[in-house]
Parts: C-alpha cells; structure tokens; sequence
C-alpha cells in the first residue's frame, strides 16, 4: 500500500499560562522519507511559528527530539510518518516539568544524571581488537546514552514516584561499576541501593525497549541488584555513604501518574506483566481480607458453614473463583520470573520468561477450572 | 565483597522470599488437600476433620504468617511507588506491623476455634 499523501498530525498544545493543554490538528504533505521532526518543522514554517519543539542534530545523536508519537516514546528526527495511518499524535515526554508544546525541561534529569558519576568521558573506542574487561560482559560504551529521556518518559515507576532515580541515571551508575575509570563504584552502589533507587523498579522493561541506543537500562538495574544481593565481584575502593537524590525540580514535572498503568499504547509483555502483577497483587490483598470473614462461618457452626456452601455453589461465585485462580496463578509464577529478572539471573530473557509465565498460568487455569466445574456437579 | 545492607535491599529481598515461600506452601497445600482431604471439603464436618490434622494445622498457620507479610510488603511498595516520603515510611511501616499481626491473629484464632469445633 502506498503511504497517504497528507497526514493529520494531532499535536499537544500548551503555553505557560494555559489554563490546560489541548491539541491542533494540522494536515502535512508526507513522502516515505518524511519523519516527524521534519513534519513539525513544516508546521512551525508554514503553519504555526509559535510551535515549541527541541532538536538539534537531525540524525539521533544529540538526544534532544524526544517526543511521543502515538502514544510511543521516540526520537522524532529518525522517526517515519509515513504508513502510521491518517491522524498521528504528538506529545511531549512525560515524567518532566512542561514548559510549553512538546518541550520539556530536562534539567531535573541531567540533575539526577549528574549524581550517577557522570561516566561520559570517551577516552577510549572499542574496536575489533578490543577484548572486554574481567566481569565486563560485552563492551558497550556508555557514552551510548544521547541522555534523551525516553526511558524516564516511558517508565511507570518515574510516573507516580517522584523521588526515583529513574533508568538513565541508574544505567550510568551501572556503567560506573563496570568500568569505574577513577570513579568510586561503591559510591554508585550505594547511591542506587535505596528506597527510591534500583530496588523501586518494577521490571516493566519498557526503558529498555525504546531506549533508541541499546543502553538496556531494564538490564543495567538488574544487574546493580544482583551486584548488591550477592556481593561479588567486589568493585575496588572503601564504601561510601548512600547520598540522598538532590532532586530539585525547576517546575511542576507532568507525571502522568496512576494513568500511565493503564495507558495501552506501544507498550510491551514486560510492561503488561508489571501492571496485571499489581493489579493482581491489589485483588489478592483483598481477598485475603474477604477470606477471613468469610471462614468466620466455620467458627459459627455447621448451619452457617451449609450457608456458604449453597452461595458458593452459584454460578456467579464459580465465575469468581475462577478470576482469583487466574490471579493466584499468574501472580504467583509471574512473582518467580520477578525474582529471577529482579536479581539479574535472567534479565535477557524476561520476555520469554512473561510468554512461559503466560501460558503455564492458562494451562494451570483450565485445569482447576475443569475441577472446580468437576467438583460442583 | 558483600555490602552493608540497606533497608531497601532487606525488604525487596524479603518480599521474594515470601512470594517463593507462597508459591511452595500452596504447592504443598494443593497435595496435602489431596492426600489428607480425599473425600473433599464440602461439608462442615469434612473441614473441621481436616484442619485437626496437626500438620494441616501448621501448613494454614504458616501459611497465614507468609501471606500477610508478603501482602504487607505489597501494600508497602505500592505506597512507595506512589512517591511516600521517608518522613511517613516510619509511620506506614508501623500501620502495616499492626495490621499483619491483627490478621494473623484473627486467623490463628479462627484457626483454634474450627479445630475445637464439632466434628
Ligand atoms: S538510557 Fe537510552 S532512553 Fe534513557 S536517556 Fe539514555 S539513550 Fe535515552
Ligand atoms: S535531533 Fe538529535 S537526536 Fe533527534
């Protein structure tokens, strides 16, 4: 199918003194070649001059074109519009104070960013003779990180805990540890060894999967926890005193909050098994609680327990018997992936491990589903 | 090297270890129903039998104790996703020690009064 030839692109609009945000729909020319960036450019040329948006290099090396498309978080310099379908939205990133459009400020980042060592002093390139160092699992210069933010825009923990430290800055830390290059790696240790550090993370992966240059921060804070938990190989130089995040926000950040669980668009299985985890969890909590009164009965005596049995027999209590399996199961195995994942032992494979945790929960589902319909009639 | 353990490290650790516990104890509950409950749990007197037996007795009492502190520590990291400042942890953590000794106590006390129960 050729693309189309005009594209609605449905930009957010806000200006400080706005009383709320809102979107201009504005029809661009659009060939294979063109990506967003280049769009909003024309926008800002030919339709609208006051549009606010950031860019720099034009080719995904500067980091500052980060934006929401759809719903995902990219870089729109490298990012086709082409075959996205007729209305494409556009958003600034989340997670960030909002200065005004699709322009956020990025100093609270840098600030946390900053905190993690800073390990961004190119002094040297791997190249093909280059052999990793021992406890190095392959060379990935951190200089990799373009410090765009896409990873705390995506991250539903940055979404509702303010005093995180987000994957960026956690995924410098890591890079510290690895390759401290005069730096102290147990200063880093220590600094992300906190409530609001790398053992807040939920796993989600989603940093990982829009990071645009292979950083893994989902992996890179794995691997810290795995570092903390069992200890070795131990980084050179003395311990240091677990620093508080000097965070200081220059404005009211734009957390997108409880709404960011629940926001279905270009999400991935890491993400998914997060959210159905705590809302599980959540149900769980509560069912526990209802199980209790409901076992009160059987200190009642044998009239109130026959009671319970004759509700429990209705179709409608079988229908819930059978979401709390489904929750018990899929919280339960989707738990051990978490704590394998979440200790570094298999954070490659956290997406094969969701699938595995999926269809073991299906199959263990219609089973005691089976014998729970077996056991009523 | 190992390092000083901090308090965050101790509770996400904790809050695995319970949920791995979990998993095995209601492995163990599931057998231990169909081995010791063989005629099923339907009636009164089929429930009380089965909770006399003194193993099954401390499975559900053990069991009581891992989930209310797995669900605590649930509870917990919700609240601290939700960006709670250390100046209220304290408070929370206190909230949630009662309410896991409130539950487990209930449920223990449940748990005497069934096994005293007519059989
Ligand atoms: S880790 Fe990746 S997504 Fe996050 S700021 Fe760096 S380059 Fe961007
Ligand atoms: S403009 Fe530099 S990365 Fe997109």
């Amino acid at each position: 199918m050729s693309s189309p030839s005009t594209v609605q692109l449905r930009v957010f609009r806000y200006k400080p003194g706005d009383p709320a945000p809102h979107y201009d729909t504005f029809a661009v020319p659009v060939t294979p070649r063109t990506t967003v960036l280049e769009a909003l450019q024309a926008i800002r040329r030919d339709q609208d001059p006051s549009l606010m948006l950031r860019h720099s290099c034009h080719h995904a090396s500067c980091g500052t074109c980060g934006l929401r498309v759809d719903g995902q978080e990219v870089l729109a310099c490298v990012t086709p519009l082409a075959d996205r379908g007729p209305v494409v939205t556009v958003e600034p990133l989340q997670n960030a104070p909002l200065l005004g459009d699709l322009v956020v400020d990025m100093g609270p980042f840098y600030a946390v960013f900053t905190q993690a060592g800073m390990p961004l002093v190119r002094s040297t390139e791997a190249t093909a003779a280059s052999r990793p160092a021992a406890g190095i699992e392959r060379l990935t210069r951190f200089e990799n990180c373009l410090e765009c933010g896409l990873c705390v825009s995506t991250c539903p923990v940055a979404a509702t805990d303010p005093l995180y430290l987000g994957p960026a800055a956690m995924a410098a830390a890591w890079r510290v540890v690895q390759e401290p290059r005069g730096q102290n790696p147990a200063r880093a240790l220590a600094w992300v060894d906190q409530e609001h550090g790398c053992w807040r993370c939920h796993l989600a992966f989603e940093c990982s999967t829009v990071c645009p240059n292979d950083v893994q921060p989902g992996q890179a804070i794995a691997a810290l926890r795995q570092r903390l938990a069992l200890g070795e190989p131990a980084p050179p130089g003395p311990a240091a005193a677990a620093t508080r995040p000097a965070l200081a926000p220059t404005g009211p950040a734009r957390r997108v909050g409880l709404r960011a669980w629940l926001d279905p668009r270009g999400r991935d299985v890491g993400y998914w098994a997060f959210v159905l985890h705590r809302l599980t969890g959540l149900a769980l909590v509560v069912y526990l609680l209802l199980h209790l009164w409901v076992l009160r009965l059987l200190a009642r005596g044998p009239a109130a327990w026959d009671e319970f049995i004759a509700l429990a027999r209705s179709p409608l209590f079988l229908a819930l018997d059978g979401l709390l399996l489904f929750g018990v199961l899929f919280h339960g195995l989707n738990g051990v992936r978490v704590a394998l994942v979440g200790l570094g032992a298999a954070a490659r494979r956290q997406r094969g491990l969701f699938w595995a945790v999926l269809l073991l929960t299906l199959l263990l589902l219609a089973a005691g589903v089976a014998a729970l319909v077996a056991a009523v009639h | 090297m190992t390092y000083p353990t901090s308090r965050a490290k101790t509770w996400w650790l904790l809050q695995a270890l319970s949920g791995l516990a979990l998993v095995l104890l209601l492995g163990v509950h599931f057998v231990a129903q169909h081995y010791v409950a063989q005629g099923g749990l339907r009636t009164y007197a089929q429930v009380v039998a089965y909770v006399r037996h003194p193993a099954v007795a401390a499975l559900e009492a053990a069991f009581l104790v891992v989930v209310a502190v797995h669900a605590a520590l649930g509870l917990r990291a919700v609240a601290l996703d939700f960006g709670l400042p250390a100046a209220r942890q304290r408070g929370l953590n206190a909230a949630l020690a009662v309410g896991v000794v409130l539950v487990v106590g209930y449920g223990l006390w449940l748990l005497a009064q069934v096994r005293g129960g007519a059989g």
